[in-house]
């Protein structure tokens, strides 16, 4: 106690505020209960203010306020809670005493309206004309993710958030809407407290305090030629109520969800001899029993993850402070990977006399991530330690006699998983500043400027070093130090003027101009050839070969915009935006477009007519909107001709690293995507709005897409990026939160539901092209996916596997020859045309697709007094997943090991149509429909118990409140997908080369359990 | 107002225009001779660079040597068998790889060739040299082209400006084979005339920058094949004039050792005219795919590998056959056989391909530099061993062909063969007949030039392709009398209308 009384006189010294409302004993105490009026439930979350300041708290879980350190005086409290009328009282505090107040709230129809931040703006979400769906950040504390948009997946309709792997640091793909764009990024824009453009993935999640999704032209228009994709508007927290210390903590463990099975030693040697075009040079007594070393169970562990946080925040009168402090460390259930990152954050709000407010956000951010390596290639490059793990001899011990890693089975082979833990790292450190400055003037009543200046500082070193022991560096080591630096200045600009006129013509009016820059540099050495390794990456000038480069590139943008928000009685409702948005990275003549956007909305509840079926009709509101808004994802200097340089060369025996090749031809009409949308939508509040649903159905059209269009190869070039081509997702999207009245007990159910169907229009002229994989993964298989005109982004392609060639008369008939060739025990092609032959042309067909048609989620909570219980559920149907793991793992009697399949392989005397005979393996580089899983899934994705302690004892210790949970993620899938999670993209997140799973990270369980005390 | 407006306008506009800041604009490179250097060395990056290794890091031979009868692949899928076996298709990979480096460095040199005259910074002299490098790089890749495509689309501007991009690329027929031709003979007269002998500060005839040497050389060679049974026409004194100048210009000579020729310390030697080079970081993978595996820490990845009836036609005391062919491996203390069990008793032989049907077959041994300083296993894979393009042996087996097609079997065509003999070890030709001269360079061309990526183009303009190959093991798979040129890569066909496929794909 006495030490947070150090930290709050430390914390009143800082703002340096003499109101600062610290616990003397001078002071006194309101405390009480908030009730409901009819039923006597308690309320959870209800708001207690003293009105015209800015002390408020919130009531605990029973219901219960304390306000402390309340000078003598009168008090006029107001208490507040969703879908009750707002109840007053006043109170007189004569000295330092404790007076206990409660309160009888009333249902009513009337909402506490919660805002919705629109960008240079917020807005009554009964006022919101546009598509944006909200979530609270306290509804995702207790799950401990690494970073916060994680914790949104399944939660709001339309938004689909996927994790590529489960790797601590791995990427996550984001689409607002489905995938607008070929070449250019289709991640959704984020906006944290007005700084666009900032990174989700490093700040704390517990800092925020609501997400807002902007979705439709209406509302992203305002972010013009970066709004195409969907905006997410991210405002963190600040002070509030009388100054309080709060401690969070969860501790928890990881598992992998899924142990693949393959073969033992003996299975493994047995088959191997009865290879006969196996390595000859290794043998196996297979009539003894041979130990097996199980791999996975040596590379895959428990892991422990964790997070602690500080937070100190308050507000008075004229000042609001959030001081918050935090370090969480997750590492992963692959051994060795491992992320740390600690962050700061300092929110200030301060009325400076009566009209001018200023204030700042500040946070940094560290985060060092330490990667296994995954998702990646084999040959010389060594092999993923993920699939060296399944496929690594189960014969080989983890050392041999002399104590070190022991070597593959046969020489040259991929590295024993243990030796790449060990012998290979592959760090990364993040540093993340972004400070804010932003000040307010009320010019007059109701016309208020503002001025936000941002500067934000991203800087990314990455460290790798690959031993000499290792085969992807075998005898030379390789160390590898890259370091980028992006720099961003933005500055922000609005007036908005605000009046009503004859008590029915409400008007906003707001306009503005931005100004951001970026400077990128980077630089980057590679050392090869090491005599040791004990430096690594600390000291690669030890190496024979010492490489370097660097880079520099620069973007600006420049903007003006306005908006107008009319209502007309409260019922009738008109937005209309306009962005003008000049980009660096265009051509010269196309540098500057326009932007607009008009939504209309008419809450229908308002209207007399409605007024009868009141309160169990509480909202019923339409909305329309169209508009356009863009993307500028792409390069710098996109659209100017030139030269790079960096092509190593040799002029005799020495080496040149600066060879100049002509990398592009100038490109005078390159400019924007341009995204037009039109959304229809539905309010619908029940019962006070103890029912909400929320409607939309929208379809967007994307037209100038950028896009790498093919020359052939003799114009010297292979592409080059220009505007062709259209792309339409079209959709609905349901929400629905429910809050049953249920005597005692609080109950939440909602759920959402997202369809996208997304079509390809136009290639400018071409009718489809292949996607070749981005990663050189072994399975180098080419041409597995496609885009067509008028078929959906995210198409596989290839043969229709057609079971097993039974005897040497299949055989003879085959005609696939060109393709595959035909032998006893191989791969059977189905000639899909039945033309006798099995040829590119006429016999690849679409496979699957890995976008899902429906995605949904279903959350829920229930309390009673201090115990809740609240889960989620989510998933995602109809799609499907490429499991080119198998691929590997396929070839009965290979000299990796291999799956328990194998086991089932055929021979004479098993004529099955399901696994090749002993010593054939599977085709490695064409496509075929053998490893087209099923996705579809359905996961219970969250459970979270949760305890709190009646105020009356944690009151004992000082404490406002104090909580305990247990949390758990990733329980259960239901899945037919036979690898770890189907949710996975080893290729990255481009739209383009989804859903392939190769070498991924296994899916990973958590359980923690976590404690909140606030003083 | 107005004037205001505009104003601000302008300066924002000014505002947004991009200045480069790590790279150069097309009008403002290159300036300098240094600039000329990195713009010269860029294309040599599309011989020995590009993704994949395509070119002559391993995509060269597998187009051009697996297909011949003296190479056979370990593969039975995939596109190196593919290639051995003749059953590819336009789709298989290494043809458009091949064909997208050779058209990087022909629009890289039309750049060059388009922009140097007009340069004004750097000297006559130099601008004649860098001029006739361009010269020589568009010449070398439109040979490669059009002795494995036939005619191919003769693009001899660069097609820089997005206009003439797509005008042109969507819009060009293949240029008739001996219009391909002229215009490499033109580049290369060119060449001949604007190189040096050897280029200043150079140490060695060849560092990998083009001379006047490897034009001449080149001339030669292509001007046999003019005169061969593709193109049909008859240049046969023009072929032994241009092989006279390389012999004549006294820069090069035999290295009396064959086997020294092919150690990697000794590359860019006496008898290197042109060279891919390949140093450091720019290492090659032909040799570690013409390896064999399961032979310890000089193992890799065993791709393809020679036969027995190519070693056994050798003459037994030629001193090019041990070299030439790899029948043994010793790495640390064992060595290993290509057709028996190791000294460590229990090791398989190397070459045993018995399940293939074949037996035991020898790897090459001209490219395996063991121990030397591009060791394999301590090279990840790779070794510093340049690609051969040509050396002086070439020269004098050229000079021998032309003049006894143009002339008879001469004395100078008689001497320059039993150069070549001579130092092989094998006695020297005399009183031959035309036609027995003929045979007799044929089979020594085959000897002396083993897997240097000749034979191919030999049978061909010999008129011996579908013969011979008709009874390859595996190319007799799949051979037609068609395959004697290649397919127009799929790819270039879909994006180009007017692009005529060859016959029979």
């Amino acid at each position: 106690m006495s030490a947070t009384r150090v930290l709050l006189a430390g914390v009143a010294a800082l703002i340096a505020t003499p109101r600062a409302a610290l616990a003397q004993d001078t002071t006194g105490t309101i405390t009480g209960v908030v009730r409901a009026r009819e039923t006597e439930v308690l309320l959870y979350g209800a708001t207690v203010q003293v009105v015209k300041t800015r002390i408020r708290v919130e009531t605990d879980a029973q219901g219960a306020y304390v306000l402390r350190g309340l000078a003598p005086g009168p008090y006029h409290l107001r208490a507040q809670f969703l879908g009750y009328a707002p109840a007053d009282t006043t109170v007189l505090l004569r000295g330092p005493e404790q007076v206990t107040l409660d309160f009888r709230l009333a249902p009513s129809a009337i909402e506490l309206n919660p805002v919705v931040s629109i960008g240079y703006g917020t807005v009554r979400k009964k006022d919101l004309t546009g598509s944006a769906s909200s979530v609270n950040g306290t509804d995702l504390e207790t799950n401990p993710v690494e970073r916060a948009e994680q914790a949104l997946a399944g939660r709001v309709p339309g938004m689909q958030i996927q994790t590529t792997n489960a790797q601590p640091d791995a990427e996550l793909r984001i689409r607002v809407r489905g995938g607008n764009s070929l070449s250019a990024s289709n991640a959704p824009l984020v906006v944290i407290d007005g700084v666009i453009g900032a990174d989700l993935s490093l700040i704390n999640p517990n800092d925020i305090e609501t997400f807002d999704i902007l979705k439709d032209a209406s509302a992203t228009a305002i972010y013009g030629a970066r709004g195409g994709n969907g905006v997410i508007m991210v405002t963190t927290k600040s002070g509030q109520g009388p100054i309080h210390l709060d401690y969070s903590t969860y501790i928890g463990t990881q598992d992998v969800t899924k142990h693949i099975d393959v073969l033992n030693a003996n299975q493994f040697a047995l088959l191997y001899m009865r290879n006969p075009s196996r390595n000859k040079s290794i043998s196996f007594d297979t009539s003894s029993s041979l130990p097996t070393t199980d791999w996975q169970s040596l590379v895959y562990r428990a892991a422990p993850i964790q997070n602690h946080e500080l937070r100190i925040s308050g507000s008075t009168e004229d000042t609001k402070l959030m001081f918050s402090a935090n370090w969480y460390d997750q590492q992963g259930v692959l051994r060795g990977s491992e992320v740390t990152r600690g962050s700061l954050r300092f929110n200030l709000d301060q009325h400076v006399g009566s009209r001018f407010r200023l204030g700042t956000r500040a946070t940094y951010s560290r985060t060092v991530a330490n990667d296994a390596r995954v998702n990646d290639g084999y040959g010389s490059a060594g092999g993923p330690v993920t699939m060296q793990t399944l496929r690594f001899a189960p014969t080989i011990p983890v050392y041999d006699a002399n104590g070190n890693f022991s070597g593959p089975l046969l020489p040259g082979a991929n590295d024993n998983p243990m030796a790449i833990i060990d012998l290979r790292q592959d760090q990364t450190t993040r540093g993340y500043g972004v400070g804010t400055l932003f000040g307010e003037y009320d010019l007059v009543p109701g016309l208020t400027l503002r001025s936000n200046l941002s500067f934000t500082s991203n800087n990314l070193l990455g460290q790798q070093y690959t031993s000499r022991r290792l085969q992807a560096s075998l005898n030379q080591g390789q160390a590898n130090v890259n370091n980028s630096n992006a720099i961003t200045w933005l500055s922000e600009n609005t007036a908005t003027l605000h009046r009503t006129l004859a008590k029915k013509h409400d008007l906003t009016l707001m306009g503005g101009w931005s100004a951001q820059q970026t400077n990128n540099t980077a630089n980057n050495a590679q050392g090869v050839g090491f005599t040791s390794d004990e430096l690594g990456y600390n000291r690669l000038n030890v190496a024979q070969t010492v490489t370097g480069g660097s880079s520099a590139s620069r973007q600006r943008l420049l903007s003006f915009f306005g908006r107008l928000n009319y209502s007309f009685a409260g019922k009738y409702l008109v937005t209309a935006t306009l962005r003008d948005d000049g980009s660096s990275k265009f051509a010269v003549n196309n540098k500057w477009a326009l932007f607009p956007s008009a939504a209309v909305a008419w809450r229908a509840s308002e209207e007399p007519f409605l007024h009868r079926l009141a309160p169990a009709l509480s909202e019923l509101k339409v909305r329309f909107s169209a508009g356009r808004s863009g993307s500028e994802a792409i390069g710098s200097y996109q659209s100017l001709a030139a030269w790079s340089i960096g092509s190593p060369y040799a002029i005799g025996t020495t080496t040149f690293f600066n060879g100049a090749t002509i990398s592009r031809f100038a490109n005078p009409n390159l400019h924007w995507e341009t995204t037009a949308q039109y959304d229809l939508g539905l309010d619908l509040g029940l019962f006070g709005d103890r029912v909400t649903l929320t409607a939309d159905g929208y379809d967007k059209t994307t037209s100038d897409l950028l896009y790498n269009k093919l020359l052939p190869y003799f114009s010297g070039f292979n592409d080059y990026i220009t505007n062709i081509g259209r792309i339409r997702n079209r959709g609905l999207e349901l929400a629905l939160d429910t809050r049953p009245s249920l005597g005692a007990v609080q109950v939440r159910l909602g759920g959402t539901l997202s369809l996208n169907r997304n079509k390809v229009l136009d290639l400018g002229g071409d009718q489809e092209f292949f996607l070749a994989g981005a990663n050189s993964s072994l399975p180098n298989i080419r041409d597995g996916a496609i885009v067509q005109v008028g078929q959906p982004l995210g198409n596989f392609y290839g043969y229709v596997f057609d079971g097993i060639f039974q005897n040497q008369a299949e055989v003879t008939a085959s005609k696939q020859g060109t393709v595959l060739a035909a032998r006893v025990g191989g791969e059977k092609l189905k000639d899909l045309n039945g033309d006798g032959q099995v040829d590119p042309d006429h016999d690849r067909t679409i496979l699957g697709n890995a976008v899902p048609r429906y995605l949904f989620g279903f959350t829920g909570s229930v309390m009673r007094k201090g115990l809740s219980v609240s889960w989620s559920v989510r998933g995602a149907l109809d799609f499907q997943v490429v499991n080119l793991n198998r691929l590997g793992m396929e070839t009965p009697g290979g000299s990796s090991n291999m799956l328990t399949s194998v086991l089932n392989h055929w021979s004479p005397t098993n004529p099955t149509n399901t696994m090749t005979g002993i010593g054939i393996g599977p085709s490695s580089n064409i496509m075929t429909s053998r490893w087209v899983e099923d996705g579809s899934f359905v996961r219970l994705q969250n459970v979270t118990v949760q305890w709190e302690l009646p105020a009356r004892w944690s009151g004992h210790f000082g404490m406002q409140h104090l909580r305990f949970y247990l949390s758990a993620q990733n329980i259960l899938t239901a899945t037919r997908y036979s690898w770890y999670d189907p949710e996975v993209s080893s290729r990255g997140t481009s739209d383009l080369d989804l859903g392939w799973d190769d070498s991924s990270y296994p899916g990973v369980r958590t359980v923690t359990v976590g404690t909140n005390v606030s003083f | 107002m107005a004037v205001l407006a505009t104003v601000v306008l302008a300066a924002c506009s000014d505002w947004l225009v991009e200045e480069p800041q790590d790279f150069f604009p097309l009008n403002q490179f290159p300036q300098t001779e240094a600039d000329l250097a990195i713009a010269l060395g860029g294309i040599d990056n599309w011989y020995s660079g590009g993704s994949n290794q395509p070119y002559f890091i391993r995509g060269w031979p597998i187009l051009t040597e697996v297909t011949s009868d003296q190479t056979i692949t370990t593969q039975t899928s995939g596109t190196r068998y593919e290639m051995d076996s003749y059953t590819l298709t336009s789709s298989t990979e290494w043809l458009w790889r091949v064909w997208q480096q050779i058209y990087g460095g022909i629009g890289a040199a039309n750049f060059l060739i388009q922009h140097i005259p007009q340069m004004t910074e750097v000297s006559q002299d130099v601008k004649n040299r860098y001029l006739g490098a361009a010269k020589f790089h568009r010449a070398f890749n439109y040979f490669n082209a059009v002795r494995v495509w036939g005619g191919v689309p003769l693009v001899m501007t660069p097609d820089t400006s997005l206009a003439a991009a797509e005008s042109s690329a969507h819009n060009t027929p293949r240029a008739p084979m001996p219009e391909v031709y002229d215009s490499i003979v033109k580049d290369l007269q060119d060449a001949a005339t604007l190189l040096p002998l050897r280029w200043p500060g150079s140490a060695t005839p060849d560092d990998g920058r083009p001379t006047r040497g490897a034009a001449e050389a080149m001339l030669a060679d292509v001007y046999l094949n003019m005169s061969g049974a593709l193109v049909g026409e008859n240049h046969w004194t023009d072929a032994a004039r241009a092989a006279k100048a390389v012999i004549d210009s006294g820069g090069y000579s035999l290295v009396p050792n064959f086997a020294d020729l092919w150690l990697i310390k000794n590359k860019n030697g006496p008898e290197h005219i042109y060279s891919i080079q390949f140093q450091g970081v720019k290492r090659n993978l032909f040799t570690c795919q013409s390896r064999p595996s399961g032979v310890g820490t000089e193992s890799c990845t065993n791709y393809w590998f020679s036969t027995r009836a190519f070693m056994n036609s050798f003459d037994s005391t030629d001193a090019r056959k041990p070299v030439t062919f790899l029948t043994r491996v010793t790495a640390g203390t064992v060595t290993y056989y290509y057709d028996t069990t190791a000294t460590d008793g229990k090791s398989n032989p190397f070459g045993d391909f018995n399940s293939r049907g074949l037996g035991f077959e020898p790897y090459y041994g001209k490219f395996f530099d063991a121990g030397g300083p591009g060791m394999i296993n301590q090279n990840n894979s790779r070794t510093d061993l340049n690609w051969p393009i040509y050396r002086y042996a070439e020269v004098l087996l050229m000079y021998a062909e032309a003049e006894n097609e143009a002339v008879g079997p001469d004395a100078s065509a008689l001497a320059a063969i039993n150069q070549v003999r001579a130092r092989a070890n094998l006695p020297a030709l005399a009183g031959l007949s035309q036609d027995s001269l003929r045979t007799a360079i044929r089979s020594e061309r085959s000897f002396e030039l083993a897997f240097e990526s000749k034979r191919v183009f030999d049978l061909k303009r010999w008129g011996e392709f579908y013969d011979t190959l008709s009874v390859d093991p595996v190319a007799s798979i799949g051979i037609q009398p068609f395959h004697v040129l290649m397919p127009i890569p799929q790819y270039e066909m879909d994006l180009d209308p007017k692009l005529v496929q060859n016959p029979g794909y």
